[in-house]
């Protein structure tokens, strides 16, 4: 034993010698090029910040992208969106199609072959039987996502039988909600199945819509969220707060997926750690280990950022936080030359914009309805904002930039093109026209209030837009911020604003994710219509739209841009833009403008 | 001398306690030593290291004071602050501490004293509080024990029992005993000699049976006129000495009691008496004496005691009004301030 | 010994009294604050109404004190958070715990062993400039605020030394692990406790002052005692009867404090959480927080009377 390994330390020794002597040199030189480029780091484990708890990682309740960014790499779907946005498979054999068979000629029936060798993070083999159960929780629970399955038959019909909740004067139910769906749905209740959501054997599932759908396969590969298959034994060991349990071997329960990672640690408020699956089913197979996650206070950026310069985080940015780092931060990374090509800036598919309250007639207001004063006014207050001065001005065009194109996001399916949204063009002279026109003794605008929640870039935004209105029109129209933004956002949802910050981030690339849940009588029906804008024609248009494949509904849904944009419903103001810090060593990490790249694309090459 | 007994006696407020205080250096701030010398085994403590005069404190001359209850720390236990003073000095070895602590405490006739040792001080009775801190003052075996007005805070008959506690542990110990107070009384029952101080001064010392019997200087003889006697008269004045002792701070020149002397004559107001013998083993700091005040002023028979009363001597002008340097005061062995 | 139980008991009582009042009332008030933990711009209408219903948000505010209270009764359980959806608040405001009482720890040891080092130093050399010195910290101590002293520790620590030394000496700010190190934890700590520190000064050189004139220093002192025991044992023992007297302001002052130097250093203790709930409608979390700072100041506040009587043995209960 000795022997051998004497042996080998004489093996090394010259090894060892060479390898220190290329180091110098290469250090000497300044050599851009190092032997060791390509090979990877001993020690493959993912260290970043992230600067919020998680809410829920439960696919069936997840409602925010933070938190589905992470536990992407735990669930899966039956396909996904690759780097490119481009539907592939997941654990489904084939993205179904007409052309594959999988979607039937009307457009009603989708018939999904299932991988045979996948297996949940615990070892429990997977099949036909859990995306069922998935599918039906995530209904019954009714969760924000629960709409990306509507288009299934029997979905109202599960909606409904799950409940809405019982009647608040009941004295403290001591089974909750969930606990009360999960035993129904462990002893096969009718009620909580849904009538088109069938196995017909282990490694088949069939879904029947209620009507075609053009949107859902994009839908239901929404990661982390509703289309995300869990493993119902261990949902079942804890309803309310499986999710936020580690995996341990030999025992039941945690946050358990098919994903190439596992939960390992959590402790809320301060830090995650995932590891990789052994003998995970999957190919590529995940190169890192493990991930560690700190979750700091926001405050804690500036650090952050000096920590990763000293390389004790491998990225700042993932998570859902590439929009943390601020304006001196980023310059600050920009003017170090070791640093400044490790700033990735990647466009995200958010837009923010102004709606004006044009449908709901209690909140009331100049802009209110369809007469031509209001629509002028309306055109007057969007044609005296400069959006490419206001993205220079408040962005520094490194964190957002003007949104011409229409309100979905530019590189997005449903982008209208560079410039082609008439709202927003700036023409001060018309604004002040128009403004003349219909509002000659300025009574109209008089107190006009522009409501909007502090944080990040919605402060300087409001006090350009401000300055902006004020310089073109001469109209003062007061600032309204809410420093509580969930008071904000359930204010501007049911429509009490007269003006009010808005914007939306997109799930899934389709156009239907924006105008179903937006405008018309979809968003009315949710709650949600800001703007209050429900043109009959609109929603038969969107009917129309929603149920047709993609490439035959899009200039439908173009169509339904220009609807908006012909009512002025809205004033364009920017894209986002995503700034990530990531080390050139931490090979495949990076984002598109949905989500981080996944976990198990990233090496840690040598460094 | 080992084993005396020193009786120190003075109107209130004439130095007792400060005199006292000054032996062991513990006048407090900002008051100081100024000059002159307190003698022990023939080295000079006033101008002995503080480090060297800490070991004579509490080891060789042991002091007790007025007031037993603030004299005694409210928060330790009494048999603590005992043993207390002996751990301060490598008198009393170490392992018999605690035993002689509570013997002590026996010996100063405190009864169940092993369990009263745990007691703290505000759990013990007034004339308790002033065995414990006797016992203290003896604990280390001192060669002087200065016990100011053991007595002054305490009903009468306890402070008969201190006292002749105090005499009992002289005679059975051979510890000196300076006793100071105001109570001629006292001293006759306890000391063989007398030191009697006015203004700060030793004005007569001597044994006490002669003092008492032959006062010679006009303070001493006008304080033991003043003692109240358990058989005069009850319609009798209680005479006592006219006037008020003097602010130490601004003495008149020449004698200190002339201002209040009846038998002052002038060369009082010029010159200070100094201490001489006027009989064997007695001293008085006196030009005129009681012997000449007998003779030649009807010392005898005279009932009026006012300032100058038996010699008709006045003060000079302005004599009164003069200021003296407070730094030229002496006090009993040397001046303090 | 009879008496100080049957003390303790009423004591306790009184806590469990006032803990209640307090939670009720907090409780209250959070639950009429406008917002919810839930609404984002994806959960509205049916799906907010659900998660209402989950978390029991939509039943009359006293049955959900009266479950809440139960809960902790029968299960120990502070209920589950609201931000962190099912997680039990319990072991994550215990941790939090755990981390306030280290700082608090920390600056109360600073508190009381600067203060009264500072007062006893001050009284023994008084009217030196050790006095005049000793004397003005402790009074910019208890009339600067602590979050000044915290901005300025930062500067300080944070900016100027690590320029000055290049990143040897350095503060790092905000705090990044559970615990933080012993460098983390100084300075908050120190910022924390300056302020105490100051009035503990303050009192602790009156009260030696006052004590160093009493007859029974003087025993000592002609005891032959050496001075350090003299004013240690004898002077120092007495002047902490006063001192012990506003240990209980002082370690409310030090609670009070801590929300305020957790939020400016980024440490993750309860009064960061308490902060932060109160932004993400947590309501358990934040009336759980503020239900321990309740049992704290009272269990604080009895354990000083407690240590009262072990200082100064005339009292007894
Ligand atoms: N030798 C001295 N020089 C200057 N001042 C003195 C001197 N002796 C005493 N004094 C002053 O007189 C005051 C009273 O002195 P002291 O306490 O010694 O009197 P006492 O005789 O003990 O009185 P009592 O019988 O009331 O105890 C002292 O506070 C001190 O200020
Ligand atoms: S007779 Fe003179 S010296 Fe003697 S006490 Fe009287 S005043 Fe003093
Ligand atoms: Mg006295």
């Amino acid at each position: 034993m000795s022997d051998r390994l004497i042996g080998k330390l004489r093996f090394w020794q010259p090894l060892a010698l060479m390898g220190a002597l290329s180091l110098v040199v290469a250090a000497c030189g300044g050599g851009t090029t190092s032997n060791n480029q390509g090979s990877l780091a001993a020690s493959q484990v993912l260290k970043f910040p992230v600067y919020q708890s998680a809410g829920t990682f439960d696919p069936g309740e997840a409602d925010a992208e933070v938190d589905t960014e992470i536990s992407q790499n735990v669930f899966d779907n039956l396909w996904r969106f690759d780097d490119k946005l481009n539907l592939i498979p997941d654990l489904a054999t084939e993205v179904p199609s007409s052309s594959n068979g999988g979607i039937s000629s009307d457009g009603l029936t989708y018939t999904i072959h299932l991988k045979s060798n996948v297996k949940f993070n615990n070892g429990d083999s997977f099949s036909s039987k859990d995306v069922v159960y998935s599918f039906n929780r995530a209904v019954a629970l009714q969760g924000a996502y629960a709409s990306n399955l509507s288009a299934i038959d029997g979905f109202s019909a599960v909606k409904k039988a799950a409940g809405s909740p019982p009647s608040s004067k009941s004295s403290a139910g001591t089974t909750s909600f969930r606990k009360t769906i999960e035993d129904k749905l462990a002893a096969n209740d009718p009620s909580l199945q849904m009538k088109g959501l069938t196995a017909p054997d282990a490694n088949t599932v069939k879904i029947t819509l209620a009507s075609a759908c053009g949107w859902c396969l994009t839908a239901w590969s929404l990661q982390g969220s509703t289309g995300s298959i869990v493993n119902q034994k261990t949902v079942q060991t804890d309803p309310e707060n499986w999710w936020s349990k580690p995996v341990t071997p030999g025992s039941e329960g945690g946050m358990v997926g098919t994903g190439a990672f596992y939960l390992s640690a959590f402790t809320a408020k301060q830090s995650m750690t995932f590891k990789s699956v052994s003998n995970w089913w999957g190919t590529p197979k995940p190169t890192l280990k493990e991930i560690d996650i700190a979750i700091h206070d926001p405050s804690a950026i500036a650090g952050d950022v000096t920590a990763w310069e000293q390389g004790s985080y491998d990225l700042i940015g993932y998570g859902g936080n590439s929009s943390n780092l601020t304006y001196p931060l980023i310059q600050g990374i920009k003017g170090n030359a070791r640093f400044a090509k490790e700033l990735i800036t990647q466009p995200k598919g958010r837009t923010t914009w102004v709606s004006f309250n044009v449908g709901n007639t209690g909140t009331g207001g100049p802009f209110l309805g369809s007469s031509a004063a209001a629509k002028g006014l309306r055109m007057a207050f969007a044609l005296a904002v400069n959006k490419q001065d206001l993205a220079t001005t408040v962005c520094h065009n490194t964190q957002c930039q003007a949104a011409t194109g229409g309100l979905i996001t530019k590189g997005l399916v449903g982008y209208l093109g560079d410039n082609q949204d008439p709202l927003a063009q700036f023409d001060a002279t018309k604004a002040k026209q128009l403004l003349q026109q219909y509002d000659p003794s300025g009574n109209l605008t008089k107190n006009l209030k522009y409501s909007y929640n502090t944080g990040g870039l919605n402060d300087p935004v409001a006090s350009y837009l401000q300055s902006a209105w004020q310089t073109n029109l001469g109209v003062k129209v007061n600032l309204d911020p809410s420093s509580d933004a969930s008071q904000f956002i359930s204010n501007r949802l049911s429509g009490k604003y007269v003006m009010a910050r808005d914007g939306w981030q997109f799930d899934y690339n389709h156009p239907q994710d924006w105008f179903d849940n937006l405008w018309g009588s979809l968003a009315t029906d949710a709650g949600a219509n800001t703007s209050g804008y429900n043109d009959p024609a609109y929603n038969a248009l969107l009917k129309q739209a929603d149920q047709q494949p993609i490439d035959q509904a899009l200039p439908q849904y173009k169509q339904l841009a220009k609807l908006l944009s012909d009512n002025v419903v809205y004033i364009p103001l920017y894209y986002s833009v995503a700034n990530f810090a990531i080390h050139s060593y931490a090979k495949g990490a990076g984002s598109n403008t949905q989500a981080d790249f996944y976990w198990d694309e990233i090496s840690i090459a040598q460094h | 001398m080992p084993g005396e007994t020193l009786g120190l006696v003075g109107e209130s407020g004439c130095g007792k306690s400060v005199t006292a205080l000054s032996i062991l250096g513990l006048v407090q701030r900002p008051g100081r030593i100024v000059g002159g010398k307190i003698l022990f085994k023939g080295e000079d403590l006033v101008r002995m290291p503080v480090d060297e005069l800490r070991d004579i404190r509490g080891r060789d001359i042991a002091m007790i004071f007025q007031d037993p209850l603030s004299s005694l720390n409210p928060v330790l236990k009494v048999g603590f602050q005992i043993d207390e003073a002996m751990q301060a000095h490598d008198k009393i070895p170490k392992d018999q501490i605690e035993r002689r602590g509570v013997d002590l405490l026996k010996e100063v006739r405190v009864p169940d004293a092993a369990r009263r040792a745990n007691d703290y001080p505000h759990q013990f009775s007034g004339g308790m509080r002033q065995r414990a801190m006797i016992a203290m003052g003896l604990s280390n075996r001192p060669e002087i024990l200065i016990a100011d007005e053991p007595t002054t805070a305490l009903d009468v008959t306890v402070q008969a029992q201190i006292l002749e506690l105090l005499r009992d542990l002289n005679e059975a110990t051979g510890t000196s005993i300076m006793l100071i107070t105001h109570n001629l009384g006292v001293v006759a029952g306890l000391c063989k000699r007398v030191i009697v101080m006015y203004a700060g001064e030793i004005v007569e010392q001597g044994p006490v049976e002669q003092i008492f019997e032959s006062p010679q200087h006009p303070y001493t003889w006008s304080l033991l006129r003043s003692i109240p006697r358990i058989d005069a008269d009850r319609r009798e004045r209680l005479r006592s000495i006219e006037g008020l002792p003097p602010d130490l701070i601004q003495l008149p020149p020449g004698c200190k009691f002339s201002p209040r002397c009846p038998y002052r004559i002038e060369r009082c107001f010029r010159d200070d008496p100094q201490l001489k013998e006027v009989a064997p083993s007695q001293e008085a700091a006196c030009w005129v004496t009681m012997k000449r005040a007998y003779a030649e002023m009807g010392a005898a028979t005279i009932t009026d005691t006012r300032p100058g009363a038996a010699s008709g001597v006045r003060p000079p002008k302005g004599v009164a009004a003069k200021v003296v340097d407070a730094r030229t005061i002496d006090a009993a062995e040397g001046p303090v301030r | 010994m009879r008496g100080t139980l049957i003390y303790i008991g009423q004591r306790l009582v009184l806590i469990v009294f006032t803990v209640l009042v307090v939670s009720f009332g907090v409780f209250f008030i959070v639950h009429l604050l406008p917002g919810n933990a839930f609404v984002s711009d994806r959960v509205h209408g049916q799906a907010l109404q659900i998660l209402l219903h989950e978390y029991g948000l939509d039943q009359p505010i006293p049955v959900q004190y009266w479950n809440w209270l139960t809960g902790i009764v029968l299960h120990g359980s502070l209920g589950v958070s609201l931000y962190i959806r099912g997680l039990p608040i319990t072991p994550l405001v215990l941790r939090e715990l755990s981390v306030s009482a280290m700082l608090g720890g920390a600056a109360l040891i600073i508190t009381i062993g600067l203060g009264v080092t500072f007062g006893v130093l001050a009284a023994v050399r008084q009217n030196s400039w050790v006095d005049y010195l000793l004397t003005t910290i402790a009074v910019i101590g208890y009339s600067v605020p602590s979050f000044v002293i915290a901005s300025l520790g930062i500067l300080i620590f944070g900016q100027w030394l690590n320029n000055l030394t290049n990143g040897v000496i350095y503060y790092p700010e905000p705090w990044t692990g559970t615990y933080g190190t012993l460098a983390e934890l100084s300075v908050p700590a120190i910022a924390l406790g300056f302020y105490t520190s100051g009035q503990i000064t303050r009192i602790t050189r009156a009260a030696m002052l006052d004590v160093i004139q009493q007859d029974y220093i003087r025993t000592a002192r002609a005891k032959g005692l050496v001075d350090r025991v003299v004013v240690l044992r004898h002077a120092l023992r007495n002047a902490l009867v006063p001192v012990t007297s506003i240990l209980g302001p002082t370690v409310i002052s030090i609670i009070v404090g801590s929300v305020v130097i957790e939020n400016i250093f980024g440490i993750p203790g309860l009064g960061k959480e308490f902060v932060e709930s109160i932004f993400q409608h947590d309501y358990n979390v934040t009336v759980g927080v503020f239900t321990i700072y309740a049992v704290l100041i009272g269990v604080a506040n009895l354990g000083v009377d407690l240590i009262y009587t072990v200082i100064d043995p005339r009292i007894r209960y």
